[in-house]
């Protein structure tokens, strides 16, 4: 549906997006995911049409539409602060859209109304904006930018400002609105764990560069690279000294692992303590922090230290110093490419 | 082609748009001043420096340069003095009416200095209210306190008219000062007057001096206040330049003064831009540090310094209402009912009520004129690479009016532009003085619009145009209407440019004012009162609706 060939886009002297190229398709949920200046937003606002590119072209259904300006475009946008207009009512902020369409007015009521009902404010159509809360102004935001009906939706950072709960509220209710309008989306974030539960695909972006496209659980099982490994949380990163085959040569032992890749991940969920004492890792308790739901615990084997989790109603957590040896689930280890940075 | 074509004619004619306000600048600030550099040098085609050498001569005009820093340097002093403690009691101490009385001290600063002269006239010459009232408890027959054409008269008008501008310079800075500093020095033992000149002086420097230099640049170039309250005894260059000018038709001499008064005044506004910060009056700041006065004594001052302040506000005021309410010792409405008769011996061509029906038609059309500049202004000045332009666009603010009027009399007699004797010259010459304050009442309002919403309404589809319509217009409204009260009230009281424009028998409210009060005669002196309390009224009004929209925090200077 909406392609974007080599683009790229400089800053003075910064590149903010360097040879990107991008096919997103019809009714896809897509992130932009990646640490903050790695190019996401910029590649938003290329989208939107708020930057040209210095070179490249963008492609709607086979259009080359890089020449289109912003307001012909008919894409919804909805910023990280909501950008709502503080000088309009409620109704009139969610169909301004629609009257730059030059919609009927009673269109334009039926519209809001639908619109209203859609995100659960129904009745709030003459509040002012001013006096909304931050998950109201976020919902109205939303609303405005889908009544118009756009072809594309983007989101920057649409949960960013909003406290933890209405967060996880939103990460449920948010995708269901997307998804029950049958709507193509590119949802911008730096917040691993909002992209996983959204997308349907993760961009994952450095340096303006991309440096993976894949599903969230694949992402998740299978980063390509320590880059991506450290930005998903997954910290245990051991070098590969030699390999013979299958089997990798570590400071912590050998692995049977399939693929390529200089560098071994243990994923930390694949990580259990052995409470026979029987595991295949030697190790000590490095530190114990307690995050709620779950105990991070790190664990000293040689030279290097390993994270893993244990539940909050599961085994006693071992204290400090104290010897434990590790099981490593099936699969839970795999070989992945180091990053340059 | 079509399609390519058409959004190249709009940005063609959006950038044509943008250039209007530069043309008008061009045409009726630069063009002027250039005659009167040109007329300096070269008033006989070739190069003539007779009008300098007489100046320089001349130990008459020595005389004035030094008499007319000397009432400067003393006007600010006395404003500093003043207002410093002004701005620690408003800073530090929370009373009734206090948000009310800082409101009211800047309604000297929309006061025509017409009406300022007027009022001070009013209050301290020699059948003013002060000597009434000191004759009537001593029973004495002449007047005890001489301060008809004084020094002392020039002074307190000044500090009248520039206390609030050094008050809200001085304390919109201290609040943005930490008072931790403050309490670092106190717990290592300063206190009293060590704590002042220590600490809170050495703090407060950059906003002195900025204060200092702003009153010194008022003062400097003040017209009004001395033409009237000093006469020819105490004139100042630019009284001297009007002088030259218009009495004594001596046009090299006036341009070679003008030209050294620019000098100064520039390099003034030069060291004012240096210490210049920009702070906004932050006000939920001061409700932090502000306190209630804790014992009698901090009662006592609080209490004491309202009341001298009210008085210097409102007493001088009161005497222009008083005195335009009696004639020939009783009181009366004659002052008001006469104003539509027109005697024979009048001053003026028309009846004095004829200046009113010329001041409100010449302010609707600067008005009307200013905002339409203003509001493209203000959109040119916005755009990040024309911000350069921004000093250039408030240069009229320092050129001083009367040199503004003689540029006008040298650049506007003849070709190309014969506009000297057409009355539009009015509205053209108080648009260039009104211009500023319309920029700098939009701007902040234009630059408070966060991005996100231009481009939330692009995405939505709207074009360049509707932005400006839905977008823009809408969140400057107030804004442009303060702008536009303020190109009124600007173009009701000017009076130094217009004084110089030879329309007699179109007189403005100050120019009427002036001629009734420099003749002799109880009449034309209470005439001059009663229309003086009108256009204070035209003015207070317009400085509520300005005090009332006004976003906190956007201070024009």
């Amino acid at each position: 549906m909406l392609e974007m060939r080599s683009i790229w886009k400089r800053f003075g002297s910064i590149v903010a997006l360097r040879d990107l190229s991008l096919t997103i398709a019809e009714g896809e949920i897509v992130c932009l995911l990646g640490p903050s200046g790695c190019g996401k937003t910029t590649l938003l606002r290329v989208i939107a049409g708020l930057e040209s590119p210095d070179s490249g072209q963008l492609f709607l259904n086979g259009q080359d539409i890089s020449r289109v300006p912003a307001h012909q475009r008919g894409f919804g946008l909805m910023f990280q602060d909501y950008a709502l207009f503080p000088h309009l009512s409620v109704a009139d902020n969610i169909a301004f859209g629609l009257r730059m369409q030059h919609a009927t007015g009673t269109y334009r009521r039926a519209r809001v109304d639908q619109m209203l009902a859609l995100v659960g404010l129904e009745g709030y159509s003459q509040r002012d904006v001013n006096a909304l809360s931050g998950g109201e102004r976020q919902r109205v935001a939303l609303a405005r930018s889908l009544a118009p009906r756009p072809r594309l939706l983007m989101l920057d950072e649409p949960l960013g400002s909003l406290d933890a709960a209405l967060k996880a509220r939103l990460l449920i209710d948010l995708p269901g609105v997307i998804r029950a309008l049958g709507l193509t989306a590119v949802y911008v974030t730096h917040d691993q764990s909002e992209a996983l539960a959204i997308a349907d695909r993760i961009v994952l972006m450095n340096e303006g560069a991309i440096v993976q496209i894949d599903t969230p659980a694949a992402l998740y099982r299978r980063p390509a690279s320590t880059f991506a490994a450290r930005f998903l949380g997954l910290n245990n990163l051991i070098p590969v000294v030699s390999r013979t085959g299958h089997s990798v040569h570590t400071s912590i032992g050998e692995f049977e692992v399939a693929g390529a890749g200089d560098t071994l991940l243990i994923h930390p969920d694949g990580l259990t303590i052995n409470s026979a004492g029987t595991g295949r890792l030697e190790g000590t308790i490095h530190q114990r922090v307690f995050h709620g739901a779950w105990v991070e615990v790190q664990v000293r084997c040689g030279e290097v230290i390993l994270t893993l989790r244990m539940p909050l109603f599961g085994p006693e957590v071992p204290a400090v110093g104290e010897g434990v040896t590790l099981d490593v689930a099936r699969e839970a280890a795999i070989l992945i490419a180091q990053s340059d940075a | 082609m079509k399609l390519r074509l058409r959004p190249r004619l709009a940005r063609g004619m959006r950038y044509g748009l943008l250039l209007v306000p530069l043309i008008f600048l061009t045409v009726f600030f630069f063009y002027p001043l250039a005659s009167i550099l040109i007329y300096s040098l070269f008033a006989d085609g070739g190069l003539n420096l007779a009008g300098f050498a007489e100046v320089a001569e001349s130990a008459y005009y020595w005389r004035t340069l030094e008499f007319t820093l000397r009432q400067a340097l003393y006007s600010t002093a006395l404003t500093l003095a003043l207002a410093l403690p002004g701005a620690y009691l408003f800073t530090r101490y929370r009373f009734p009416g206090r948000s009310l009385l800082l409101a009211l001290t800047a309604l000297p600063f929309v006061l025509p200095t017409v009406v300022v002269a007027a009022a001070f006239s009013a209050l301290l010459d020699d059948n003013g209210l002060i000597n009434r009232a000191l004759q009537t408890i001593f029973q004495l027959d002449d007047a005890p306190l001489q301060l008809e054409r004084s020094l002392t008269a020039i002074l307190i008008a000044h500090v009248f008219y520039n206390y609030a501008v050094a008050l809200r310079i001085i304390s919109g800075y201290w609040v943005n000062q930490s008072l931790r500093i403050e309490e670092a020095a106190r717990s290592l033992g300063a206190a009293g007057w060590r704590l002042w000149w220590h600490v809170r002086l050495p703090l407060l420097r950059p906003a002195l001096v900025a204060a200092g230099a702003l009153v010194f640049i008022f003062t400097f170039t003040s017209f009004g206040v001395v033409l009237i309250l000093g006469g020819v005894r105490f004139a100042t260059l630019e009284v001297e330049i009007y002088r030259q000018a218009v009495n004594l038709f001596d046009l090299p001499t006036a341009a070679a003064l003008s030209l050294i008064q620019m000098l100064v005044a520039f390099a003034l506004l030069l060291i004012y831009t240096g210490f210049q910060r920009q702070t906004p009056v932050d006000l939920a700041r001061v409700e932090q540090i502000a306190r209630r006065p804790s014992n009698r004594r901090e009662e006592g001052l609080v209490v004491g310094y309202v009341v001298v302040m009210a008085g210097l506000i409102f007493v001088p005021l009161l005497a222009l209402i008083v005195r335009s309410l009696r004639l020939d010792g009783v009181w009366s409405l004659d002052n008001f009912t006469r104003l539509t008769q027109n005697p024979r011996n009048s001053v003026l061509f028309v009846p004095p009520a004829q200046a009113i029906v010329n001041s409100l038609i010449f302010a609707a059309m600067t008005t009307v004129l200013a905002v339409f500049l203003g509001v493209i202004a203000a959109y040119l000045l916005h755009q990040r690479r024309f911000r350069w332009l921004d000093p250039i666009f408030m240069l009229p603010l320092a050129a001083s009016a009367v040199t503004i009027g003689f540029g006008y009399t040298l650049a506007f007699a003849d070709r190309p532009l014969p506009l000297l004797t057409s009355p539009l010259i009015y509205p053209l010459a108080h648009t260039l003085v009104a211009l500023p304050f319309v920029v700098r009442s939009v701007l902040p309002a234009l630059r408070a619009i966060r991005p996100g919403l231009r481009e939330s309404a692009v995405v939505l589809g709207a074009s360049p145009l509707r932005i400006a319509r839905w977008i823009d217009l809408p969140l400057i409204r107030r804004g442009v209407i303060v702008g536009a009260t303020f190109a009124f009230t600007v173009s009701m009281g000017e009076f130094g440019a217009s004084l110089f424009i030879p329309r007699v028998d179109r007189p403005t409210l100050p120019i009427a004012i002036y001629r009734l009060i420099e003749r002799p005669g109880a009449a034309n002196y209470g005439q001059a009162m009663a229309l003086s309390v009108i256009l204070m009224l035209v003015c207070a009004v317009s400085f509520a609706v300005i005090e009332r929209l006004r976003t906190p925090g956007t201070e024009a200077f």
